[in-house]
């Protein structure tokens, strides 16, 4: 399953935020999404899961154009997006938290969700040490952890991160990091991965596109792009 | 009177108060509208009850028969008129002002067409129980057994919400929905169905609220317009955000306004309520009861 991105235009009323994006996201590899603030980042991720309408062009999911599909549509396709911002239900607890990613698949598949709410608690013990705490009680970090631990249990094809490492500790970055290259390697699903922190993304990225005001400036292999200093000077700023 | 008497006068009523609240929080949780056409939703409502009670005159298939024309006219509500307001009011000013005038304006509407269909005139609504006020060793206390009723009904009522909204995957995506409907949405939830349900159940608490406070106020197209006040009110005391919070609301409105008239004399009733109305938005908008433990329900 490839995602195909094309002639993709995304305006938030006069302000283009994505103007004429065309890539592709190959099957069972990170790549990382780059670039600065506002550069159009999370809102080429909101579009992608239907949360946002494009002006024009075309998102494909092999067959299927997610551009006309409502979001829950594209997440029983197998694209999960865990926006920016450790976005979990602060009122719930974690254990209903990550229930909630379930429910749309729990008549047909109830003992696979039960199997993936499992396996969040093995990838994140913090977690399941704290199933009965309300979410809003969680630190930063833990936070973080529910809220791709709730995109895992709906087991996504394709997983949309959005600045995972936002506010965080670097050795929780780093952990972050680890466990989402790990968790890559063990499903062979395919993560999109936005993040401002570049180095650590493309470390564990095989392919990085460079967004710049909107534009798509690079696609191209993640090594590449870390040793191309010129590069990186001009949109990474280092 | 004393004062015991007078606060067991107030239980019934606070429970009836109770449910509207619960329905006016259900609604603005999941849809941030007050939905002010309640008042004529519940008794359009009650006239399908009382159709029903004079057509085969049996109370308990009118009852049931009210509370499935508001779950049904609740769910109408939404999805014809308020789904698109919602979705047209975009802007900070109109988001904000264009539902109240559009629940305001669906109000007179209902009474309207509740005018054409069933007249103006104040109609009496039959009891199942007696209204007499029932006697402890000899003294008769101001709690009939129509109040008990009243009292058990609601009860059973909010308890079958609470397992719901406690126990199920509906009453999960519904509090989720309501507190963060963006992550409700990518947990692959359909958040307008939630919404669609929330309303239904609403309507369905509107129903029953007003086959029970019927026989007390009787049935005319504005005759809950009084009752919408209270139940804000009690919504309003519980923080607007907390089921629980409006169910207690509403049983401390009942009890308190019953100690008002006691004392003070019918007239203060409706005054004393809309004073503390205004009060709490001044002084404590979060409601009395609108902790955050609470707001979980
Ligand atoms: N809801 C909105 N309404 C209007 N403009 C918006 C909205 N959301 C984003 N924008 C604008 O679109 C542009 C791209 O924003 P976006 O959030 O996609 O950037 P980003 O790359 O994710 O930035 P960051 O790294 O700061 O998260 C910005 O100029 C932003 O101001
Ligand atoms: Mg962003």
């Amino acid at each position: 399953m490839t995602l195909r991105v094309r002639g993709l235009t995304i305006d938030h009323g006069a302000i283009r935020a994505i103007s004429n994006a065309t890539f592709n996201i190959p099957q069972g590899s990170i790549t990382a999404v780059i670039g600065a603030n506002g550069a159009g980042k999370s809102t080429l991720l909101r579009t992608i899961s239907g949360l946002k309408r494009a002006t024009s062009g075309n998102i494909l999911w092999e067959e299927l154009e997610l551009h006309r599909l409502q979001t829950e549509q594209i997440v029983r396709a197998g694209i999960v997006h865990v926006p920016e911002g450790r976005s979990v239900v602060t009122e719930l607890t974690v254990a209903e938290n990550l229930a909630l990613g379930g429910i749309w698949r729990s008549r047909n598949n109830k003992s696979d969700v039960l199997a993936a709410i499992a396996e969040v608690y093995e990838l994140f013990p913090r977690l399941g040490e704290r199933k009965k705490q309300r979410a809003d009680t969680l630190s930063g970090g833990e936070r973080q952890m529910l809220a791709i631990g709730r995109g895992l249990i709906s087991r996504p094809q394709l997983l949309l991160l959005d600045e995972p490492s936002l506010g965080l500790a670097p050795l929780v970055v780093e952990q972050i990091f680890q466990t989402l290259a790990e968790l890559q390697k063990s499903t062979g699903m395919t993560i999109l991965l936005v993040e401002q922190n570049a180095m650590s993304a493309l470390r564990i990225a095989s392919q990085g596109i460079v967004l710049d005001q909107g534009q798509v400036v690079i696609a191209d292999d993640a090594r590449a792009i870390m040793n191309d200093t010129a590069l990186r000077y001009a949109y990474l700023g280092y | 009177m004393n004062l015991i008497n007078t606060l067991i006068a107030g239980v019934s009523i606070g429970a009836i108060y109770s449910l509207i609240a619960f329905a006016l929080i259900l609604v603005w949780r999941s849809t941030r509208v007050v939905n002010f056409a309640q008042a004529g939703q519940a008794a359009f409502s009650t006239y399908v009850g009382l159709s029903v009670e004079k057509a085969v005159g049996n109370y308990w298939l009118a009852l049931i028969a009210a509370i499935i024309a508001g779950v049904l006219v609740g769910a109408f509500v939404e999805v014809v008129i308020v789904r698109f307001i919602v979705k047209r009011a975009t802007s900070a000013a109109t988001a904000t002002v264009a539902p109240v005038i559009a629940m305001l304006g669906l109000l007179g509407i209902f009474q309207g067409l509740m005018g054409l269909i069933w007249g103006g005139d104040y109609q009496p609504y039959p009891t199942a129980f007696s209204r007499d006020g029932i006697s402890i060793a000899g003294n008769q206390i101001p709690f009939s057994r129509f109040d008990l009723f009243v009292l058990l009904t609601v009860v059973v009522a909010m308890s079958f919400a609470a397992v719901i909204f406690q126990r199920t995957s509906l009453g999960l995506s519904m509090r989720a929905a309501a507190f963060a409907p963006e992550v409700t949405r990518l947990a692959g939830i359909r958040v307008s169905r939630i919404r669609t349900l929330g309303w239904a159940f609403a309507g369905g608490a509107g129903g029953l609220a007003g086959v029970l406070v019927a026989p007390t106020t009787f049935i005319a197209p504005n005759s809950f317009d009084l009752l919408l006040v209270f139940g804000f009110t009690a919504a309003v005391i519980g923080g607007l955000d907390s089921l629980i919070g409006g169910v207690l609301g509403g049983l401390a409105l009942g009890i308190g306004l019953s100690v008002v008239t006691g004392y003070l004399g019918g007239s203060y009733t409706f005054m004393t309520a809309f004073v503390l109305l205004i009060i709490i938005l001044l002084v404590r908008p979060q409601g009395i009861l609108g902790a955050r433990g609470a707001r979980r329900a």
